[in-house]
């Protein structure tokens, strides 16, 4: 089983003067294979360096932290987990389905290859009839579809996701939103996304994990389980608590649930979301929202503080 | 098809209409005889001493020389700076290598180095050239490295995460992304190669536009001066079209 663990992770950025600034501090994360999990925090704070970090591209601060996937320590960035950035995702000299290729561009497969799967995730994202057309004759959204395909054109054990509609306006998104969904649940891709918007992760979190503002730190996490009608799980754990605590909680995640548009309507998403948002603007207390829940459903809990 | 020809039409009339001013102002201070003759001959006199120049006095192998001399070098400085910009863009160690001596030697005055290389190289081919490639390559190697600084941070990584290797950056992201203003640059270094060769044929040449120049003006034959002049301008409006030309096809997606 495919599975990154990210353990005890910091960064400090030092600046050229001498400062030191910590954006991330003791962090933990695992995310299983097939599961949707999505980082939630404030605009600049910590949640993309964190995704840098699993890829490789930016090095955690040295210490006893732990950083694998599939058990492999993550020591560059690799083929096995491809970003998609928020803007800058297609290469503008090359056509669709070239910018699809790419991903494939430095693996040991036969050219013939490298076409047959380029045209065939073109096809899932629907952009076949696109193949020849340049980036700049694309809209947004279709140039995010382009990147979506090429990353799983590369077959990466997990798709990192930083903010990537956020550049999009709210129709567009909430298209992509969807079609993620559906591309998520008919390939079984790990993905590890990343936004400051709340109903974005509320929508698409299969799990959502909420950082604090700078140094980031895991504030709480919540795993929606909308389409059972109840938010499950919300937990707020010391750092070293936490490893062996996600340890046991994703068992059930081989199987992806049923999602789709129709969540939007359901007014356990609606709750879902004010529900993130209040604990976002709390800090880290669920608030009343978080209350008004529980007491009705009964089967959410909340792990005491420490 | 019409609406086209209509357009092209336009184009080059409006292209067309500083030149017929500067002609007009040009034949209005002129004067035909007299002393004044002497400073500003007018247009149709030097229309007739460039038709004499190709016909009586063997001109054509003079341009032919002259654009062979520019292209050598041209080339010559695009094959070398270019790599060597794009190291100094894409390479702390390279930038540390190549900039501060491409600085120094870029503020060398070309002129004041062909005594030099007469000594080195003689008075043939290979001095002009190596006067047009010395005055171009050094000039093109910060151009080029500004360039490929330039290239998104987010592409090289695309790259990366994708198991691209460092020379695969450099073929993939870094080359694609500079090569429509590696190229403008180049158009626009083409026209400095032009005043090095007229620097390079007013010493020391038996040939070459530049020559055929100099000569005119030791014996006051100012229309032969301004046609050689004139001659320049035009191959030189002809090279950058000629650039310009593939231009869509080479980058179909800028």
């Amino acid at each position: 089983m495919r599975e990154l663990v990210v353990r005890s992770v910091s960064k400090t950025y030092h600046g050229s003067d001498g400062s030191a600034r910590l954006v991330l501090n003791n962090v933990s994360l695992r995310i299983p294979s097939g599961e949707l999990l999505v980082l939630v925090g404030p605009s600049g704070c910590g949640k993309t360096t964190l995704l840098r970090i699993v890829a490789g591209l930016i090095r955690p601060d040295p210490g006893d932290c732990v950083l694998t996937l599939d058990g492999r320590p993550i020591t560059g960035p690799g083929p096995d987990r491809n970003v998609i950035f928020q803007a800058y995702t297609s290469l503008p000299w090359l056509s669709a389905l070239e910018n699809v290729r790419f991903g494939l561009l430095f693996q040991d497969l036969p050219r013939a290859e490298q076409y047959a799967r380029a045209e065939k995730f073109l096809e899932l994202v629907g952009l076949g009839e696109f193949r020849n057309h340049f980036p700049r004759e694309l809209s947004g959204g279709q140039r995010q579809r382009v990147a979506i395909a090429r990353t799983l054109a590369a077959g990466p054990a997990i798709m990192l996701m930083d903010e990537p509609f956020a550049a999009l306006d709210a129709q567009a998104r909430e298209r992509m939103q969807d079609d993620l969904l559906r591309i998520w649940q008919e390939t079984g891709a790990s993905i590890l996304f990343v936004t400051h918007d709340i109903a974005e992760a509320a929508y698409l979190g299969q799990r959502v994990v909420l950082l604090s503002q700078q140094p980031a730190e895991i504030l709480s996490e919540f795993s929606p389980g909308l389409e059972d009608g109840v938010v499950s799980r919300v937990s707020k754990l010391p750092p070293e608590d936490r490893a062996k605590e996600l340890a046991g909680t994703v068992g059930s995640t081989s199987q992806p649930p049923r999602r789709g548009p129709w969540l939007r309507y359901t007014p356990e998403y609606v709750n879902f979301t004010r529900l993130l948002r209040a604990a976002i603007s709390n800090g880290d207390s669920p608030g009343d929202a978080w209350k008004d829940r529980a007491g009705q459903s009964g089967a959410a809990r909340m792990a005491p503080r420490p | 098809m019409r609406g086209t020809v209509a357009r092209k039409a336009r184009i080059f009339v409006t292209g067309a209409i500083p030149f017929v001013g500067v002609v007009v102002l040009w034949q209005l201070a002129a004067a035909d005889s007299g002393p004044r003759a002497i400073f500003l001959p007018p247009p149709l006199r030097v229309i007739h001493e460039l038709r004499d120049l190709f016909v009586y006095q063997g001109f054509a192998r003079d341009v032919a020389i002259s654009i062979y001399r520019v292209t050598a070098g041209f080339l010559l400085a695009a094959c070398i700076a270019v790599p060597l910009g794009l190291v100094a863009g894409t390479s702390r160690l390279g930038d540390l290598l190549i900039q501060p001596i491409n600085d120094f030697t870029r503020y060398l005055p070309v002129p004041s180095l062909i005594p030099l290389f007469i000594l080195w190289t003689g008075i043939g081919d290979v001095e002009k050239v190596l006067v047009i490639f010395v005055g171009t390559v050094f000039q093109v190697i910060p151009l080029v490295a500004d360039t490929a600084r330039g290239v998104p941070r987010e592409f090289v990584d695309l790259a990366l995460t994708n198991g691209a290797s460092r020379w695969q950056v450099l073929r993939r992201i870094v080359w694609p992304w500079c090569f429509p203003q590696v190229y403008d640059h180049l158009r626009v270094a083409l026209g400095w190669a032009w005043s090095y060769l007229v620097i390079a044929e007013l010493v020391a040449a038996v040939s070459g536009i530049g020559h055929v120049i100099i000569q005119a003006q030791r014996f006051i034959q100012t229309a032969r001066v301004m046609a050689g002049i004139g001659t320049i301008g035009v191959v030189g409006l002809l090279f950058d079209q000629l650039f310009r030309l593939p231009r869509r096809r080479l980058f179909p997606w800028t």
